[in-house]
This record gives structure tokens, C-alpha cells and sequence, in this order.
């Protein structure tokens, strides 16, 4: 229970980052530190693996005592207190732990906690890797946002409220983006990212610099990852939310963005299927004549131009979409349908 | 598409690797993983170069990297190996192995390869840095003859590239460069068969 204790602590100061370190404690931790057994050094937390599962047992066990104990007459504050500490042990172990977070939730409801403090822990919890791949944390964070800007229980928590200043925003698009480079091909993060985003545009004759800025540091991501198909699908949906919605000069559009990038990569699938989201008819020509003739590409672009006839309306004769569509399709089958046309 | 570090290694055949001037970029890495992530790159980078025969170019994957070497052998038996992630193409890799050992050993005369913390060369950092971006070597890829790319090995996995009877296990095991922490890491990422934590 000292070890639960102790690490409640160094979760409530708020960590920049957390970390679980495989192995034994003396392995990282000499015993002479005073943090022992954990790491803490810059506001980066270290959590020994086993001490974490340990503690983990320890704390469940008390945390399932406590509520059949205070389920009747509801905790008392000595207990909520301890309901508070233990819930963020176990959810460091265990972040699809959905009972902990309903627990953290009526805590917040009856002013144990101060959401705003719940944010910021929930910030901590999303720089630990093993965290950042749990869609109930993200959902949790949006209720607390929810909370903090005190919207109407009525509305859903899968929008962000208008109500969000800009700067609330671009915290949640930073802690977006830590979760993006800790776990690759990050869903949930741009999800929430996306969510954030649609707040935003909400905003934008207010503050339109932010909306632009966070479109180039999505087109700069999808450069160095270009397989994160998540990312692109954000993109070209924060495309269109953008003010007056024409490219100029600085800002680049999608289309030319996954054209360029396809000339220089063009036998990675999920840029095809940015290409898809992207790309306009006349815009497309050009590029498919010339990904046609190379022996890498050929089979993307064929797939590409059956796509493109299927969702114009055309019937194609073999099979239905998904068949047409499925990756293991031959080349001689794709071209047979190309030709069809 | 990530490039995590450049080398230039001194590589006498049948003989241990001494790496001349190194750069890496780890700052994606959790904090407490950075520290052995670097001596992972390091041990890597020795071990792939002293097994590529003279003249050869190899890649090798492990978990979520790649390392491409290419040991261009001559009178300077030099050796360059970069380790970046799957996503990084080819071909600029193998390019800016090539680029980085010709500006080497122009800048570089021999005789001070034999004290390797004196040599001074900052362009390693320059092209770690300016090379993250794979299409920024298609300059240098156009200078360059063609580059015959059935010619480069590739082995999925490092076991392929090691002499036989060597396993990699014990490689890291009795490693002296590698601390526990590291060895820990290693043994985690293996077990998982994951990509999260190190090589």
C-alpha cells in the first residue's frame, strides 16, 4: 500500500511524460534515490514494471472493498480521497479500466476532484505509450472539456463544445500530437484531433491563423508519415474547413500535396487512398498517365482508375466493389477492367 | 519515415569495427529509453558493418528499423551504415551512404583515423538532419552512376547476417558495451515480438 500511495503521488505532479520500464526495480532504481522505487527526473516519471503490477493488485483489491463499502450511503471524504488516489493507480496499469474512470467522474461530479487538475492528469496518462491507444481516455477527456465549459448534458461527447477558447484548443492539438508520435498510425489521437478541429472551424472569423497552422503541421506530418492514413483522412476533412476553402499561394491544397508526394513514393498504398480523398477528376489525369508506366506503381493506378469508374456511377461487370477493390486482385484482372471502359 | 543514425566506421576485414565519426537523432524515444536506444544504434551499426564483405551493400531489418550498410572496402576500408525506420526508401539511403563516405575521405586524411575522438567532421550531423527528408537526395542520386539495386542484400531478420553458429541473443548478452537497462529493453521488445521498444 506504500508503493500505491507513493505513486498516487508522483501522478498527481502532474508528469510530463510517464514511462513503464520493463523489469526489476534494482535494475533501474538504486535504492540510495529518494524517488525509490520509481524515476522522476525533468518531470519525467519511470515505473518499473513490476512494482507497477504489484501495486496494481494491491490497489484493486482496496478499491473493490471501498465501493461495496460506500455504495450505500455514498463515500465519505476520507474515502473519496483514497477512491481518488487508487483510481490513478490502477488506471495507469489498466487505461481500459472503465469503471476507475466512472469513478474519477462521480469524483469530479461531487468537487472531490477539480476537473481542470483531472485534465492535466489526463494529459500525463496520454504521454505513457501504453495509454495513448485507449479510445475511453480520449472520450474521457472530451467529457471533461465538457465539464469545464459547462455544456448541456443534452449534447454528446463526441463534439468538443464552441464554447472552448482557442488556446484550450491548441493545448488538446499538443496533446494530440505526443500521442500521434509515441504510438505510430495513432486513430483515437487524430480522432479527438479531428473533434478539436471542428470546434475550431466553428471559430475561425475569431482566429483564423490557428486553423491555417494546424493544417501545415498536419501536411508536414504526413511527409515524414506517410503511412498514416489517419492523418491523411484529417487532412483532407480539415481541408475543407478552411477559410474560403481556395489554395493560395502559401497554403498548399491536398490534391497537390499527395501529388507531389506520390511522385517521390508511389508504391505506398495509403497515400493512394489520400489520393482518393483528394484528388478532383482533372487533377488526376496527368498524374495516373504517368504512375501507369512504372512497373511499382502500375497496380495502385489501375486500381485507382476502377475506383474512380465505380464511384462515377459505372458498372463494372466483375463482382461487386469490395471484390473489384480487394488488394490480392491480379494486375492482368485490373487492367482487363481498366480497358473495359 | 524517420532517419535514427548516421555512421562512418573504419572496417578492417576479419577484424573488429572502430566507428570513426557517428550522429544520431533519438529525440522520438521515451526519455528513459533514449540512453539505450544510442548504445543499441552503436552496437548494431559495429556488428552489421564487421559482417558485410568488402564492396557490398546490405540491409537489414529488425522489428520496426532498417540498417543499411555499405562497405566500400579500398585503401581506406571504410564502412557507412544508416538505421532509420521501414518507411525510408531505398535507394536515397544507399546514395547517402555513398555521398557521406566520398565527402569523408576527402575531408579526412587516413592517418587520423587511428584517434577517432579527434576527427572532426560535422557533416555527418548536417546530412542526419537535411536527409530526413528522402527527396532531398534525389540531387545526389542524379550525380551519382546507377545504383543496381538487385545487387543489395536484404535480410528480414539480423540473424541472416550473422556467421553461422552466432546468434544475436548472445551477441547482446555478452556484450560489454550495452548496459542491463539496455539488455532489458532488448529482451522485452524481442518477447512481444513489438515494435515499441528498442531494435
Amino acid at each position: 500500500m506504500e508503493q500505491v500511495q507513493s505513486l498516487a503521488d508522483f501522478l498527481g505532479k502532474h508528469p510530463r511524460t510517464i514511462e513503464i520500464l520493463p523489469g526489476e526495480i534494482d535494475l533501474w532504481v538504486p535504492e540510495s534515490i529518494s524517488a525509490h522505487p520509481f524515476l522522476f527526473a525533468e518531470g519525467n516519471l519511470g515505473v518499473p514494471q513490476k512494482v507497477l503490477y504489484k501495486a496494481y493488485m494491491v490497489a484493486i483489491r482496496a478499491y473493490l472493498n471501498l465501493r461495496n463499502e460506500s455504495r450505500k450511503a455514498g463515500p465519505s471524504l476520507q474515502q473519496s480521497n483514497l477512491l481518488d488516489r487508487l483510481t490513478r493507480v490502477i488506471l495507469l496499469a489498466n487505461p481500459s479500466h472503465q469503471t476507475a474512470l466512472n469513478s474519477r467522474k462521480k469524483l469530479i461530479e461531487n468537487s472531490v476532484v477539480d476537473p481542470c487538475w483531472e485534465l492535466n492528469f489526463s494529459g500525463s496518462l496520454l504521454s505513457c505509450r501504453e495509454c495513448t491507444k485507449e479510445s475511453i481516455l480520449w472520450h474521457h477527456r472530451r467529457w471533461l472539456l465538457h465539464v469545464i465549459h459547462e455544456v448541456p448534458a443534452t449534447v454528446g461527447t463526441d463534439t468538443i463544445p464552441e464554447t472552448i477558447p482557442p488556446n484550450a484548443l491548441e493545448a488538446e492539438f499538443a496533446c494530440a500530437s505526443v500521442a500521434c508520435h509515441l504510438y505510430p498510425r495513432n486513430y483515437h489521437a487524430w480522432t479527438h484531433r479531428r473533434f478539436c478541429a471542428e470546434a475550431l472551424q466553428l471559430k475561425v472569423p475569431s482566429n483564423p491563423v490557428v486553423l491555417v497552422e494546424e493544417y501545415q503541421k498536419t501536411l508536414k506530418w504526413i511527409e515524414s508519415h506517410i503511412s498514416d492514413y489517419s492523418a491523411m483522412n484529417y487532412a483532407t476533412n480539415f481541408q475543407k474547413m478552411l477559410p474560403g476553402r481556395e489554395p493560395t499561394q502559401e497554403l498548399l491544397s491536398t490534391e497537390e500535396h499527395v501529388t507531389s508526394l506520390l511522385r517521390a513514393f508511389p508504391d505506398h498504398e495509403s497515400l493512394w487512398m489520400y489520393l482518393r480523398g483528394s484528388v478532383t477528376l482533372e487533377g488526376e489525369k496527368e498524374l495516373l498517365a504517368s504512375m501507369k508506366t512504372l512497373p511499382s506503381a502500375r497496380k495502385f493506378a489501375l486500381r485507382h482508375m476502377v475506383w474512380r469508374k465505380i464511384s462515377g456511377g459505372e458498372e463494372v461487370p466483375l463482382g461487386s466493389l469490395r471484390d473489384v477493390l480487394a488488394c490480392d486482385s491480379s494486375l492482368e484482372e485490373f487492367e482487363q477492367l481498366v480497358s473495359l471502359g | 519515415m524517420k532517419v535514427y543514425s548516421l555512421s562512418v566506421i573504419l572496417a578492417p576485414p576479419a577484424k573488429a569495427c572502430t566507428i570513426l565519426s557517428t550522429a544520431s537523432d533519438l529525440s522520438s524515444f521515451p526519455f528513459y529509453q533514449r540512453g539505450s536506444v544510442g548504445e543499441f544504434v552503436t552496437f548494431f551499426s559495429k556488428t552489421i558493418a564487421e559482417r558485410t564483405p568488402q564492396g557490398q551493400r546490405q540491409s537489414v531489418q529488425e522489428n520496426a528499423y532498417t540498417a543499411h550498410v555499405y562497405n566500400r572496402g579500398g585503401a581506406e576500408q571504410l564502412a557507412a551504415v544508416i538505421i532509420c525506420d521501414h518507411e525510408y526508401p531505398v535507394r536515397p539511403a544507399f546514395s547517402l551512404l555513398t555521398k557521406l563516405l566520398d565527402d569523408f575521405t576527402a575531408k579526412i586524411p587516413q592517418s587520423s583515423f587511428g584517434n577517432p575522438s579527434a576527427i572532426d567532421f560535422p557533416e555527418v550531423t548536417t546530412y542526419l538532419q537535411k536527409y530526413q527528408d528522402p527527396r532531398q537526395a534525389d540531387a545526389i542520386m542524379k550525380v551519382q552512376k546507377e545504383l543496381d539495386e538487385t545487387k543489395i542484400v536484404l535480410h528480414k531478420t539480423i540473424e541472416s547476417v550473422l556467421q553461422r553458429g552466432e546468434k544475436i541473443n548472445d551477441l547482446v548478452d555478452r556484450s560489454q558495451a550495452l548496459s542491463a537497462q539496455s539488455k532489458m529493453f532488448y529482451k522485452t521488445a524481442k518477447k512481444q515480438n513489438s515494435c515499441c521498444l528498442i531494435m
